[in-house]
């Protein structure tokens, strides 16, 4: 993907990450796979961009993070993430704006 | 230590950025990887992620991503430094009192003289509660030329106390002291004493004045007497400062 790609993916991954995150928890090594398969790998992400829009979101107060472990399935405890409140009503705006961009970028291109 | 210990550690070293953010990154990134290596063999994990220096240029790329606060630090850092390699060398308080900083030092190299103004204020010249430099103007003023109601200094003007090698003060004690209670190699004042004392109580070992007390050495053995002396001149004299003049161990001029 060309520097044009990369910027425009990187404008949206907050919202991809939050749209994720409204569905259910998820851990970063799930969200690095989730956006991989969903995007059929065009948002195949590397960690050193993942954790620091983690940080991002966590510092926001728009996901927060908890350890959980899966006794059935495995004893080592995992680092999920979960919207908060406040990340559902960002994300809302932010789709909004989206829609926005989205409609204007169609009406000068088509 | 194992294969994603080390990894982990060589993209740390790669990272410029703070503790707490180094401590995240060491964190989720080893969790990432041992999550991984779960799946797939770790050397094709590491692989995938490529050199250690790959993975902490792409976190930096991320966490700089917005600059605007990072250049904001840069350039006070930067106008902190222009200030230092200028003329002036200068240091203000961020906390204030009243809208006074706390702290304000400014030093001229050279050139015009710097005005420091503060609670604590340290310059060329000087003004505050607690004030030191050349010329210091204050409640406690240490320096040169010092003014204050307490003053040290080369030349010490003081209300209340002076202290220097030449004092002025209600109290002044010094080579030269002028004032209401004068101690020093010369004393001049209302109760002078020293090597050569003029005034209306004048104790030394060259007294001139109304009431005179002929020693070189104020102690335990002249105590009644300076008492005695101070309290005929100045009938109305409080307790405490006679207190001060008679508690004194002195030595004065050479002992015969």
């Amino acid at each position: 993907m060309n520097e044009v790609g990369k910027q425009l993916k990187k404008g949206v991954i907050e919202i991809l990450i939050l749209e994720l995150l409204s569905g259910e928890k998820m851990y970063g090594y799930q969200l690095i796979q989730e956006l991989d398969l969903r995007s059929g790998g065009v948002f195949r992400m590397k960690e050193g961009t993942l954790y620091p829009v983690l940080y991002r979101l966590e510092d926001s107060k728009y996901i927060e993070s908890f350890w959980e472990q899966d006794m059935e399935r495995r004893s080592v405890p995992r680092k999920y993430y979960r919207i908060t409140p406040s990340g559902l009503a960002a994300l809302q705006g932010m789709k909004r704006e989206l829609d926005t961009l989205f409609t204007a970028i169609r009406a000068i291109l088509t | 230590m194992s294969k994603i210990d080390n990894y982990v550690n060589e993209v740390l070293d790669c990272i410029i950025a703070d503790n707490d953010m180094k401590r995240r990154i060491a964190s989720d990134l080893t969790l990432q990887l041992n999550e991984a290596a779960r799946a797939e063999d770790i050397d094709d994990v590491l692989e995938r992620m490529g050199t250690p220096k790959e993975v902490a240029k792409e976190f930096m790329d991320s966490i700089y991503e917005n600059k605007s606060e990072l250049f904001d630090e840069i350039i006070a850092e930067r106008k902190q430094e222009a200030v230092f390699s200028k003329r002036v060398l200068e240091y203000k308080s961020k906390t204030t009192v009243m809208g006074i900083p706390l702290v304000h030092i400014k030093l001229s190299r050279y050139g015009k003289p710097a005005v420091a103004k503060g609670i604590i204020a340290i310059g060329t010249f000087s003004v505050g509660v607690i004030s030191i430099g050349a010329i210091p103007v204050g409640l406690i003023s240490i320096g040169g030329l010092a003014l204050g109601v307490i003053s040290l200094g080369g030349l010490a003007v003081g209300l209340l106390l002076a202290m220097g090698g030449v004092a002025i003060g209600a109290l002044a004690l010094g080579g030269i002291a002028v004032g209401l209670g004068a101690m020093g190699g010369v004393a001049v004042g209302e109760i002078a004493i020293g090597g050569v004392s003029r005034g209306t109580v004048a104790i030394g070992a060259n007294p001139t004045g109304q009431y005179r007390l002929l020693t070189h050495h104020i102690g335990a053995e002249t105590r009644s007497q300076v008492e005695e002396l101070i309290r005929t001149a100045f009938p109305k004299l409080p307790d405490w400062i006679i207190n001060l003049f008679k508690g004194l161990d002195i030595t004065i001029g050479e002992t015969r």
